[in-house]
C-alpha cells in the first residue's frame, strides 16, 4: 500500500500542500516547530479520523480559517482510492472517491497507517493509560470493526457511570434504579469482553513476532512477553465466558462503583505488561532495553500487519532515531529496508536516517516542504 | 428585519436542522408565497397544536382518542411493537407486514442524557400488559423494536426485564443486513452482527 499523492490545506502551519511522495522513504527534516510533526499527523488523521495529539480534529484548522482539507490518493492492491477528510470546528466529512461514507465505520480496513514516535519509547515505563491507547491503536489497525465497538463502549461506560452518580447522590434511589444499573452491567459487560477479547486475540498473534523481534535487536537470550493485565477471572475465561465474568465481577464491586460513581473494572482499567525475563520490564529494564522492547512491538506490528493484510501498511516514523542509540537505529533501518512499506520519516538530521536508496529528502521550513 | 419576520425567524431557527440561515430564507419565501398559503401553514401548525395529542393507550399523536389504531378490530390486541417515535410507527406500518399494535415511548433510555425510565411511556405500557378489567385479551407477546444502537439496545434490555416475570413473550427485532444490500459494502460491525444472529436454514 502507499500514497501516491497527498494535499493538504489549511492543517496547523503548514502551507496548503501538493506532495506526491516517493514509494519507498520520505524523509522530512528541518528544525523543532516547522511542522514535520504536523505533516505525518495529516497522514495519520486522513487515515484513522483521529489524531494522536489531540481528541478533537477541531485543533488542526489552521489559525483563523473555518475549514481545513486533507486528501489522499492511495494505491492498494493494484487498485487506487482517494480518501478526503473535510474538518470544521465542529464537524467532520469523511469520503471515499468523492463519496460521503456512511456510517463512518465504513471508512476503515483498508488503509493502515502505523505511526512511531519518540513517546512510544517511554511507554514500558509510562501511565497505563498511554499503554492502553498504544494497544488500541494497533487493535484497530488490525481490525476495522474495533473502533466503533471501542466508542460503543466509551458510551456504555459514561451512561453507567452517570447512573452510578445519581444513584450515589441520592437522586436515584437504588430499590428502583436497581434493574436500571443491572441492564448497564449487562450492556457493558458484553461490549468489555468483546473488546478484551480483541486485544488478548491482539497480544496472541503479536507475542511471537514480538519475541522473536527482540532477540534479533538485543541478542541478549533474555525471555521478554506480553502481559494482559486485568482481573483474573475475565482474562482466563473463553471468549464465551467472559461477558458473564465481567458481570460477575460488576456484581461485586457495585456498592463501591455507586459510592465513587465510577466503574472499576473493564477495559479502561486493564493493562498491559512489558515482561522482561519474567518481570515487569517498566520497572527493570535499562533505558536501552525499555526501547528495544518498543521497537520490537513496532517491527512485530508491522510485520503482523504485512501478514494480515497482504500489503505492508505505510509507516510514520517521528523523529524516533535522535532517542535511539546507533545500534538500534541501525537495526531499525536495516529491518525497513528488508521490507516493501511506504516510510514518512521526520528527523532533525538527515544523517540520522541510515537508509541510502530509494531515498527522497525535503526539508520542513515555517510549514512549508521544500 | 422588520418584527414580525424577525420573530419568525427565531422560531424557525428553533426547529431541528434549521438555522438562522434556513430561517431567514423560509421567513423570506413565506413573505413572497401567496396569502391563501401562508394561512393555509399557519392554520395546519395551529390545528397541530390544538387537535394533535397523544393517545392514551399507544402514546401514539392522534386526533381522537383512543387513536385509529388502538381500535381498529382487524389489527391483533394480542402483539404490541414498541418503538421511540411516532416516526417510527410510521416506518413500520408503511410495509403492511404488521398487524398488531404499537406502544410509543418517545424517548430512548440515556444517563448521560439525564432520560431516565420515568422520561419514557413505560407505566402506560405496563398497564396494558397488566391483568386489566377482563374486556380486552391479554397481550402475548412484546416485539421490541428500538434502535440497534447503545441507547436503543439498553431500552430493549430494561423493557425485557421488566415485562419477562409477567410471563409475556417478549422479542427484539432482528439486526444485519439491508434487503438488496451488498455484502461488500457492508461495514464490519453490521456483518459481525449479522453473522451472530444468523439463522439455520
Amino acid at each position: 500500500m502507499r500514497i501516491l499523492a497527498l494535499r493538504v490545506r489549511d492543517v496547523r502551519n503548514l502551507e496548503p500542500l501538493e506532495l506526491e511522495p516517493a514509494p519507498r522513504f520520505n524523509v522530512f527534516h528541518g528544525d523543532n516547530g516547522q511542522g514535520k510533526t504536523n505533516l505525518l499527523e495529516t497522514i495519520y488523521v486522513v487515515a484513522a479520523l483521529r489524531s494522536f495529539r489531540t481528541s478533537k480534529l477541531a485543533d488542526l484548522l489552521r489559525f483563523d480559517t473555518q475549514v481545513a482539507h486533507i486528501g489522499a490518493r492511495v494505491e492498494r492492491g493494484g487498485l487506487e482510492r482517494v480518501y478526503e477528510l473535510t474538518i470544521e470546528p465542529r464537524s467532520r466529512r469523511a469520503r471515499i472517491d468523492g463519496k460521503v461514507v456512511r456510517p463512518l465505520a465504513r471508512y476503515f480496513g483498508e488503509f493502515n497507517v502505523v505511526l512511531f514516535a519518540p513517546e512510544d519509547l517511554q511507554l514500558p515505563r509510562g501511565a497505563p493509560a498511554d499503554r492502553r491507547r498504544f494497544l488500541d491503536r494497533a487493535v484497530f489497525n488490525r481490525r476495522g470493526d474495533f473502533m466503533p465497538l471501542a466508542q460503543d463502549l466509551d458510551r456504555v461506560l459514561r451512561s453507567r457511570n452517570a447512573l452510578l452518580r445519581e444513584i450515589g447522590d441520592g437522586r436515584k434511589p437504588l430499590r428502583t434504579a436497581g434493574t436500571l444499573l443491572d441492564v448497564y452491567d449487562e450492556q457493558f459487560a458484553q461490549l468489555a469482553a468483546t473488546v478484551t477479547s480483541a486485544r488478548l486475540a491482539y497480544l496472541d498473534e503479536l507475542r511471537p513476532r514480538f519475541a522473536a523481534a527482540f532477540e534479533a535487536i538485543a541478542r541478549m537470550g533474555i525471555a521478554v512477553d506480553l502481559r494482559y493485565v486485568g482481573p483474573d477471572e475475565v482474562v482466563a475465561a473463553g471468549p464465551e465466558a467472559r461477558a458473564a465474568a465481567l458481570q460477575a465481577r460488576l456484581v461485586a464491586t457495585r456498592p463501591q462503583d455507586i459510592a465513587r460513581g465510577a466503574t472499576s473494572v473493564g477495559p479502561h482499567r486493564d493493562d498491559v505488561v512489558f515482561e522482561f525475563g519474567g518481570r515487569d520490564g517498566g520497572a527493570f529494564a535499562s533505558q536501552g532495553q525499555l526501547r528495544a522492547l518498543v521497537l520490537a512491538w513496532k517491527t512485530a506490528e508491522l510485520d503482523l500487519l504485512t501478514e494480515i493484510h497482504g500489503e505492508p501498511p505505510i509507516l510514520l516514523l517521528d523523529d524516533v532515531s535522535s532517542e535511539l542509540d546507533p545500534q538500534r537505529n541501525r537495526y531499525l533501518f536495516d529491518f525497513l529496508a528488508q521490507r516493501r512499506s511506504q516510510c514518512f520519516i521526520t528527523t532533525t538530521h538527515p544523517r540520522h536516517v541510515l537508509v541510502a536508496d530509494e531515498r527522497v529528502d525535503h526539508e520542513v521550513r515555517e510549514g512549508k516542504i521544500i | 428585519m422588520s418584527d414580525p419576520i424577525r420573530r419568525l425567524v427565531q422560531h424557525l431557527a428553533r426547529l431541528p436542522g434549521v438555522g438562522e440561515k434556513t430561517g431567514t430564507r423560509l421567513a423570506f419565501h413565506l413573505v413572497r408565497a401567496p396569502r391563501q398559503q401562508t394561512r393555509e401553514l399557519a392554520q395546519a401548525l395551529l390545528d397541530l397544536a390544538d387537535r394533535i395529542r397523544l393517545c392514551s393507550v399507544c402514546a401514539n399523536v392522534t386526533e381522537d382518542d383512543p387513536c385509529a389504531t388502538c381500535t381498529d378490530p382487524r389489527r391483533d390486541p394480542e402483539v404490541i411493537c414498541v418503538v421511540a417515535t411516532p416516526a417510527d410507527v410510521g416506518a413500520i406500518d408503511r410495509g403492511g407486514h404488521f398487524r398488531g399494535r404499537y406502544h410509543v415511548l418517545h424517548a430512548l433510555l440515556s444517563p448521560l442524557e439525564g432520560i431516565g425510565p420515568d422520561d419514557l411511556r413505560i407505566a402506560e405500557l405496563m398497564q396494558r400488559l397488566g391483568p386489566g378489567d377482563g374486556t380486552a385479551p391479554p397481550v402475548r407477546e412484546v416485539i421490541l423494536a428500538t434502535a440497534p444502537s447503545v441507547e436503543g439496545e439498553a431500552t430493549a434490555m430494561y423493557l425485557a426485564r421488566l415485562i419477562k416475570p409477567l410471563g409475556v413473550t417478549v422479542s427484539r427485532i432482528a439486526t444485519g443486513l439491508p434487503v438488496g444490500g451488498e455484502l461488500e459494502y457492508t461495514d464490519q460491525a453490521t456483518i459481525a452482527r449479522a453473522l451472530a444472529g444468523r439463522a439455520t436454514l
